[in-house]
Parts: C-alpha cells; sequence; structure tokens
C-alpha cells in the first residue's frame, strides 16, 4: 500500500453515490494519518485534499444510516479536520458538499440551486428525493432568513382523490380539540413513512426544541387537510374566526424517550399583511402513539396518551410543551390554522415588533453565545403572547441579554432593535452600516459579520440608561482610520482600450520571462474583448454604481450619497421594490460569484430597509431598526458584482470567443471563472 | 446661397448668444463641413454669422479640432476665428489618412497662431523619435496642459524626447503614453524630468516598465492623482516602491492588477503601505 499516494479522484468517482460504497485502502489511509496528525492536513496536496473530503462526506451519510453514536462522533472529529473545499453558495450561504469544523450544518436544497462547476460533488442521500442535494452550511453564517430550512416535500405527500377525514375525539379540555386523522390510506402512509427518509437535522435552538426535526412544504397536503377541517368549522368558529387554510409549511419533530421534551413556549403567530392573514390555532398532528409525562400540555390541560394519528388543535396564547413518549418515537406534524382578518382587527404593536426583532437577533447570537439562548427563548414568548394579550409593563429592574460587540476596534452594544454606538466613533452612516451588517450578518470576505467580531453577553437592566457610559470607556483612538470609507466607484471601471481593428486575437499564449524583452499582449484592442469588457462592465455597474454598501473582501466601502439623513431617520436609498418577508416561505437565491480570478468580486447588499430611528443620547447615537414593524419586513440578499478587467496573461482562443458568444455563455462566464478554459 | 450656409445662418440665429451648448456647437460643426468644402467668400461670410458666437464658444468649449479645419489650415482658408473654437489637436487615422498624419501634425506644430491650442490626442500612430521630438517642441508645448499620445509605439527613444524637451512643463498635469513599447529608460526618463512637476494623471498602461523605484522617489510627481500601472510587470519589487514612497500620498487612483505586482507579496506591500491614502490601501486590503 502506498500511503503517501493514494490515486487521485477521477472524474467518475467524484459522482454521489459512485463513491460512497468502499473506500479504497488508501483513501483510508490517509484518513487515519489526518486523524494521527491534524497539522498534516496542510500539507497535503489538492488532489489528496479532495480525496479525503470525499471521503468525509461518504462516512457522514453512511454514519447517519447507522445508530452508532461512536461512529458519528468519529466521523465528527475527523469533520473538524478537514477544511471546506469548493466554494458553492447557495441561498446567500457558503456551503461544503462534506462537514468540516466550520461547516456542518446539513441542510437540504435543490440540487439546480447549486452552481453546475460544484453539483456533481454534493451528495444526494435522499433515495425518495434524488433533486435534494445535501449541503453543510456554516451556522455562524445564518441570518433570520436562513435559520431555517424549508424543504419542497409536495413530490412525497400527493393528494389522491380520495379525501382526508377528521373525526371529532372527546376532549379532556375545553382549550383543546381533538381529531382522528383518517380517508385518503396512500397520503396517511405517506405520513407515516416521512420519518424513514433521513430528513431530520438538528434545530438551531436545540437546547430548548430538544429532538431532530425538519421543516418542509407541502400544498397538497394543506389544501387535503384544509377540506377536512371544513365540516368542523362550526364547532371551531368561536376560537378560530374566518377559517381560510392550513399553512402549507410543516414542522416534523421526532423524539426519543431519552430526548429532552420540548421546552414551554408560546407560538409565534404567522402573519401575512399582504393577504390580511394570520395563524390563530396550532395543529399537531400525532403520526405515533404513546404515553409521555405528559405527552402534550397546554396551559392547565393535559395530554398524557395519544393515540397515532391523533390531531390536536389549540388558540396560540396557549403557553405549551411536550415531553418524549416513554417507550417508542414520537413523532408528529406541527402547522397551523390561518384565518382571515380585516385591518381593523388588528392594533399597532410596536413593541411586539421589537420583541420579535431581538428574538430573531438573539437566537443568531446563540451559535456564538449559548447562554443568550434563553433570552432569545423568553423574548419569542414575549412577543408571541403580546399578539393576544399586549405587552406588560416591565419592571424597572428588569434584565435583559445585550451584546457588547467590538469590530476593528469599535465598541458597540445591540440587542437586535437597538443599536448604540459612541457618536465620537462613527458617522451616522457607518452607524446604520454597522447595525445593517450586524442584523443580517453579511458576509466580508469569506467570513461572516458575527464571526469577526469580539462579543460578549451583558445581562443588565432592559432600560439601557447604563450604556452611554458603559461605551463611554470604549471610545477609539481618535487618531485611528476611520472604519469605513467611501470609494470612488469609477475606479473599478477603467474605460476599454480603444479597439484596434487590425488586431487579431492570439492563437497561442506568449510565454515570457524577465531575461527577455516583454511585449504587452495587445489583446485589450481586439474587438471580441473591447465588447466583452464593455458589455461585463455594463452589468457590473448596473449593481455596484446605485449601492449604499460596497463590501469587498473584509473591507466595507460606502456611497454616501445613498443615505439620506434627516431629522431623526436615516434612509438607506435601495433599488429593488420592498416585498414581503413570510418567515415560512422558500426562496431560491441566485448563485454568487466568488471566486472568478478575471474579476475583482464585489459584494452588494440588497438592502431593502425601512427609514432607521436615531438619536443622540448621552455621547451615544442609538439606532433602532424595527425590520418588521407592520408590514414592514426585509429583502435581503447579496449579490456578487464581478468587476472585470482584461487579462493579459491568460489568453483565449477566439473561436472560443465566438462560440462563447454564439451560445450565450457570456453571462455564464460572468458567473464563474471555472467557464474560462485557460490554454 | 449655399444650402449649407443656410442652415448655419438659421442654427445661429436660432441659438441666442450665451445659450450655446455642446449640442449646438456639434450641429454647427455638421453644418460648417459642407459649406467650408464649398470655398470661396463664403467662409467669410459664415464667420459674419457666427462672430459673435464663436467669441462666447472660445472660453467655452474644449472640442477636437474638425478634420476639415485642419486641411483648412494647410490651404491657407482656415480663419483664425474657426481655429480658435478649438482648444484640442485630435489626431488619429480615423480623422486623416495614416500617411498625411504626422506631416500635419508636424505642420500644426510649427504654426504660431495655435498657442490657445491646450490638448494634444495623437493615437493609433507610429510615431518616431523625430515626430515626437516636433510635438514636444511645438509652439504650444510650454502651454499644453493634456498631452495623450496612446498606441503611438513612441518607445524608449520617443520618450526621452518627449521627456527632455524644456518646452514640456509645468502647465502640463495629464500624460498618457499606454501601449507605447516604453521599457527600460522609463524610470530614468521620468524621474529626472523634473521640470513635469504640475503633473496630476499618468497613464502606462501596457508598455514593458519594470522597474519603477526611481519614479516612486521622484519628488516633481508628488503631484499625481491617478497613475495606471497596468499591465506593467513592476512586480512585487515594484508594489513595494509605491507602498514606501512618500510622494505618492496624493494619489486618488492607483490602476494596477494583482498579476502585475506578482500576486499577495505585492498585494501586501500595498494594503501596509503607510503613504498610500487609506482607500488606496483598503481596496488592496480587500483582496489579500
Amino acid at each position: 500500500m502506498t500511503i503517501d499516494t493514494p490515486a487521485p479522484p477521477q472524474p467518475h468517482n467524484l459522482e454521489y453515490p459512485t463513491a460512497v460504497k468502499g473506500l479504497t485502502p488508501e483513501t483510508l489511509c490517509l484518513l487515519q494519518q489526518i486523524a494521527d496528525d491534524p497539522l498534516r492536513w496542510d500539507r497535503l496536496s489538492t488532489e489528496l485534499q479532495l480525496t479525503a473530503a470525499l471521503a468525509v462526506r461518504d462516512l457522514y451519510f453512511e454514519a447517519r444510516q447507522t445508530p452508532d453514536e461512536a461512529q458519528g462522533r468519529l466521523v465528527r472529529s475527523l469533520a473538524a479536520l478537514v477544511s471546506r473545499q469548493g466554494r458553492a453558495v447557495v441561498q446567500g450561504l457558503s456551503v461544503s458538499f462534506h462537514p468540516s469544523g466550520q461547516h456542518k450544518a446539513l441542510r437540504f436544497v435543490e440540487a439546480t440551486a447549486i452552481a453546475p462547476q460544484w453539483r456533481p460533488l454534493f451528495a444526494r442521500p435522499l433515495t425518495r428525493l434524488p433533486h435534494l442535494a445535501a449541503v453543510f452550511a456554516d451556522p455562524a453564517e445564518f441570518n433570520f432568513r436562513t435559520f431555517e430550512n424549508i424543504l419542497p416535500l409536495d413530490a412525497l405527500l400527493p393528494a389522491s382523490k380520495e379525501a382526508l377525514t377528521l373525526t371529532a375525539l372527546p376532549s379532556p379540555h375545553a382549550d383543546l380539540f381533538l381529531f382522528r386523522l383518517g380517508g385518503d390510506p396512500a397520503l396517511l402512509e405517506a405520513l407515516a413513512a416521512l420519518d424513514h427518509h433521513g430528513l431530520y437535522v438538528a434545530p438551531l435552538n436545540a437546547a430548548s426544541r430538544g429532538g431532530g426535526r425538519f421543516i418542509f412544504h407541502a400544498a397538497e397536503l394543506s389544501q387535503a387537510l384544509t377540506k377536512a377541517f371544513k365540516p368542523h368549522l362550526p364547532d371551531l368558529e368561536h376560537e378560530l374566526g374566518r377559517f381560510s387554510h392550513v399553512n402549507p409549511v410543516f414542522r416534523c419533530n421526532h423524539f426519543e424517550p431519552e430526548d429532552p421534551p420540548f421546552a414551554s413556549h408560546i407560538d409565534t403567530p404567522y402573519r401575512d399583511p399582504a393577504r390580511g392573514h394570520i395563524s390563530r390555532m396550532t395543529m399537531l398532528v400525532y403520526l405515533t402513539g404513546g404515553q409521555g409525562d405528559p405527552a402534550l400540555r397546554v396551559g392547565d390541560a393535559l395530554l398524557e396518551d395519544i393515540e397515532p394519528m391523533t390531531v390536536v388543535l389549540f388558540h396560540q396564547k396557549h403557553e405549551h410543551e411536550g415531553r418524549a413518549y416513554r417507550s417508542g418515537p414520537k413523532v408528529f406534524l406541527r402547522s397551523e390554522l390561518i384565518v382571515e382578518v380585516k385591518a381593523d382587527e388588528l392594533v399597532h404593536a410596536p413593541d411586539a415588533g421589537a420583541l420579535f426583532a431581538k428574538a430573531c437577533y438573539l437566537t443568531g447570537e446563540c451559535v456564538f453565545e449559548p447562554e443568550l439562548s434563553r433570552y432569545a427563548h423568553e423574548a419569542y414568548d414575549r412577543a408571541a403572547a403580546a399578539r393576544w394579550h399586549g405587552l406588560p409593563s416591565d419592571a424597572p429592574s428588569r434584565v435583559e441579554a445585550f451584546s457588547h460587540k467590538s469590530f476593528r476596534g469599535v465598541h458597540f452594544v445591540a440587542n437586535g432593535y437597538d443599536f448604540w454606538f459612541n457618536a465620537a466613533d462613527l458617522s451616522l452612516e457607518e452607524c446604520a452600516t454597522l447595525a445593517i451588517l450586524d442584523t443580517f450578518n453579511c458576509t466580508l470576505g469569506d467570513k461572516p459579520f458575527r464571526a469577526l467580531c469580539t462579543t460578549e453577553v451583558w445581562e443588565r437592566p432592559a432600560d439601557g440608561a447604563w450604556i452611554p457610559i458603559a461605551l463611554g470607556n470604549l471610545a477609539r483612538d481618535p487618531d485611528d482610520e476611520p472604519l469605513m470609507v467611501e470609494l470612488d466607484k469609477e475606479v473599478l471601471f477603467p474605460p476599454p482600450e480603444a479597439v484596434n481593428p487590425d488586431e487579431e486575437f492570439p492563437e497561442e499564449l506568449i510565454y515570457f520571462d524577465h531575461d527577455e524583452l516583454y511585449f504587452p499582449a495587445q489583446v485589450a484592442r481586439n474587438k471580441a474583448v473591447v465588447e466583452l469588457y464593455e458589455a461585463a462592465q455594463r452589468e457590473a455597474k448596473a449593481r455596484v454604481l446605485p449601492a449604499p454598501i460596497l463590501l469587498m473582501g473584509q473591507e466595507v466601502f460606502l456611497d454616501r450619497e445613498r443615505f439620506i439623513i434627516d431629522e431623526g431617520t436615516i434612509q438607506v436609498i435601495a433599488t429593488e421594490p420592498i416585498q414581503p418577508l413570510n418567515f415560512a416561505s422558500y426562496e431560491t437565491v441566485e448563485v454568487t460569484p466568488e471566486d472568478a480570478i478575471n474579476y475583482d468580486t464585489v459584494d452588494v447588499p440588497q438592502l431593502l430597509v425601512p427609514p432607521l430611528l436615531y438619536r443622540r443620547v448621552g455621547g451615544c447615537i442609538h439606532l433602532m431598526l424595527d425590520f418588521f414593524r407592520n408590514t414592514w419586513m426585509v429583502k435581503h440578499r447579496e449579490v456578487g458584482a464581478n468587476v472585470p478587467r482584461v487579462e493579459q496573461a491568460l489568453w483565449y482562443s477566439e473561436e472560443w470567443f465566438e462560440e462563447m458568444y454564439e451560445d450565450a455563455l457570456y453571462d455564464r462566464m460572468i458567473e464563474d471563472e471555472e467557464y474560462l478554459p485557460k490554454i | 446661397m449655399h444650402k449649407a450656409f443656410v442652415e448655419v445662418r438659421d442654427l445661429l440665429l436660432n441659438t441666442p448668444i450665451g445659450a450655446q451648448t455642446s449640442a449646438t456647437f456639434a450641429a454647427l460643426c455638421t453644418c460648417f463641413e459642407p459649406a467650408l468644402g464649398a470655398g470661396g467668400s463664403g467662409v467669410a461670410t459664415l464667420i459674419d454669422y457666427a462672430h459673435g458666437h464663436l467669441a462666447q464658444w472660445h472660453q467655452a468649449i474644449a472640442r477636437p479640432l474638425p478634420l476639415s479645419w485642419i486641411e483648412a489650415v494647410d490651404s491657407d482658408h482656415a480663419p483664425s476665428e474657426l481655429l480658435r473654437l478649438a482648444n484640442t489637436l485630435h489626431l488619429t487615422p480615423k480623422l486623416l489618412p495614416l500617411e498625411e498624419l504626422p506631416k500635419t501634425l508636424l505642420a500644426l506644430c510649427k504654426r504660431t497662431d495655435l498657442a490657445h491650442i491646450t490638448q494634444v490626442v495623437v493615437a493609433d500612430v507610429v510615431l518616431n523619435k523625430a515626430w515626437v521630438a516636433g510635438l514636444s517642441h511645438a509652439f504650444f508645448a510650454t502651454t499644453l496642459h493634456r498631452l495623450e499620445l496612446p498606441y503611438c509605439e513612441i518607445g524608449d527613444s520617443g520618450l526621452q524626447a518627449l521627456t527632455r524637451s524644456p518646452k514640456l512643463g509645468g502647465a502640463l498635469h495629464t500624460l498618457d503614453l499606454r501601449y507605447n513599447r516604453i521599457g527600460r529608460s522609463f524610470q530614468d526618463e521620468l524621474a529626472q524630468a523634473e521640470h513635469l512637476n504640475g503633473l496630476r494623471i499618468l497613464r502606462l498602461h501596457g508598455n514593458h516598465v519594470d522597474q519603477i523605484e526611481a519614479l516612486a522617489n521622484a519628488t516633481h510627481l508628488s503631484t499625481l492623482e491617478e497613475l495606471d500601472l497596468r499591465y506593467n510587470p513592476i512586480g512585487p519589487f515594484g508594489a513595494e516602491a509605491l507602498a514606501q514612497s512618500p510622494y505618492l500620498g496624493g494619489l486618488k487612483r492607483l490602476y494596477l492588477h494583482t498579476t502585475d505586482i506578482g500576486g499577495p507579496p505585492g498585494i501586501r506591500a500595498l494594503a501596509s503601505s503607510p503613504h498610500l491614502n487609506h482607500t488606496i490601501r483598503r481596496l488592496w486590503r480587500a483582496r489579500l
């Protein structure tokens, strides 16, 4: 056996699942070496790193199929030694085809959302859902848009002509409505089988949510359940109101007897202001039966014994919790009944919105500071309760969690709604930008903003009156460089050269070295090259020139003219229309190019934010970012703008350029260097 | 009356003095071309029509000198009033037959009534040392603000003729020498041309420049605001020289590709420069 020179991966064995079965002895030896000597990884060739990463990928999915926890631990420890291979990006998140120290959150995404050049490397371990690829994301990059991974599962749950039925069952408590789910045997069978597809992932807030879970979208199931509820509406009307439909976004939970309970909480109601919809009742569909202590508690109502296919409804104002069955798995679906409401039926509750913003923020912060989890949990509950009861007035001594952060020497305090900065440290535009970067956890270079900050949790009085003093002791040195600078955007777009019609495209690369006179390529004057360059510049300018914030590498540049500051408000001028954000929506975000060598990549956060409120208090700038207020929702994504340059060290055949034009591959070239054949 | 004369007259009558724009000037040029072609006393008539407007435009508009006017210069038909309209000589093979271009250039350089020419653009024609010398000793050379000679292959000898001319001096703020096969003598010539002490824009991309230490330490180039060195193999040492230059702190735009400066070592040098302005430094830091 030749340990040091295992065969490099060939194209055919990169394809999953070809490589799953039977790792070669050489590959196993390689993994053993990495496990024995963590420093070895950095000394491996690119080919060997890829070989090892593919092997870790395959071992991971094999381990998922076995209950052997030791094997799982082994794979996890091995994954921690392997750095991410490839540069795929999905839904704005950097993703890896194998688990690594940073990219360890398993998700399933439509394979087509992965750029074609990376796609073959990603496993598709779900035999019934071969269109879904398994990706590993870095939890540090999550923001409120990407906390959850919503799977499109209509293909698994098709409704047949036979309807689902709900038979009312006697309830032990007036707050609970119980039904038995029947009818459509194929759909019931498909529901029961959901547990066996290997879709479970650990929740972000595992400490309070427990067990395994996955979230999915199933329109036909929603319609079938909606029809099944219709005969029971007269009985539910008092609690429910004007029923519209069952939310097509479901969560499937699986608890083993030893799993911690789903901690007591209040559900955050769904709201779609455009359609006048809110959710009012939570629906649980128990796919398995068993006994728990209790299996479900809703307020004062207890359910200890649950039969399979029992459906439980209760108003979302109730605090509730669930414990695992004493024996056997507890598997249930969770969704909600959505009703129509008129605008005058709702009361504007800005404090509840602020609390919800804090809860979202703290959830993201839990990745870095796990002790914030209980504050996030509390904030969600308080915000949810406020939807029905209003927010109770705070006791003066109430303590909240604040994140004290330092980003390149600038200290600030944040809780997801309020941001405080030293007024002497930053301009208002810089304050707004920092708040935006933090809220959306934007990626700078290859690192999420929050990972670039040092963070500590301050548990202090909720009124924040102590903050100016605390921050006053942490002011920057006035001689320090400004945190962000204005960029003359034109510097990114040097004008094209004049076309020389006689300039033919070279067929071969001309090598040169410093011993000989270097004749620079005149390729930049070739007509095809100039046209390509101009087209690429037009595309890049369309994104870059209107952008208020440019992210290049780990640097942040501002266009102050795109910030309008008025008394007490900062407006960040965006170019896209405002669209509501549905927390339970499924969205495919375009792939962001990252690795083009012939282009400098500029990330342009596409921000649609309501005006940011600010006030100056005690030497501080206090910003308030109520991104979720009223119907204000935020659309946020980062798009890359590849700033083109004509590369003269690498030449491409003229035929290739012509072909590129003919085949409309131009766009692809803009997206990724992989389409640039190097001669 | 010649149709073109009528068009000029109508245009001028409909354009109040003081309300002229570049667009009306362009329209005027379009009318003038055939009118001048008609020759004869009509030219004088045109000038009579245009006189009041020309006086305004003289100060307000910088435009390339139309080709037919240049030809008129040679044939002694061109009125000096017209010449004063333009402050730019723009000679390219698109405007003039290639074989005629150097000759025309030298003829213009010898004229004594073109002192108002402040900008010269000659492109896409191979200029030998004699022609470059003729240009750099032109009567108007002392007042030139902008000299652009892209794609002219002037080479090291042409650069020498330019930089050693005592006439080109402090008034020159833009020097565009891209794609000129300038190589080894570059830094000696430009670094020693202390009379070029008003340069703000220096475009040198697409040459063979690989040594820039002397340039980076040329005190007379401390006025530079834009420096384009793309497609020159200056390598990491060149980047280090730029980064350590105490005279380039006023640069607002520095055009270089990472391949020009040898990749990461060059990037690191520029990103950590103690002198370059912080925007330039950060643009390079962004590439680290």
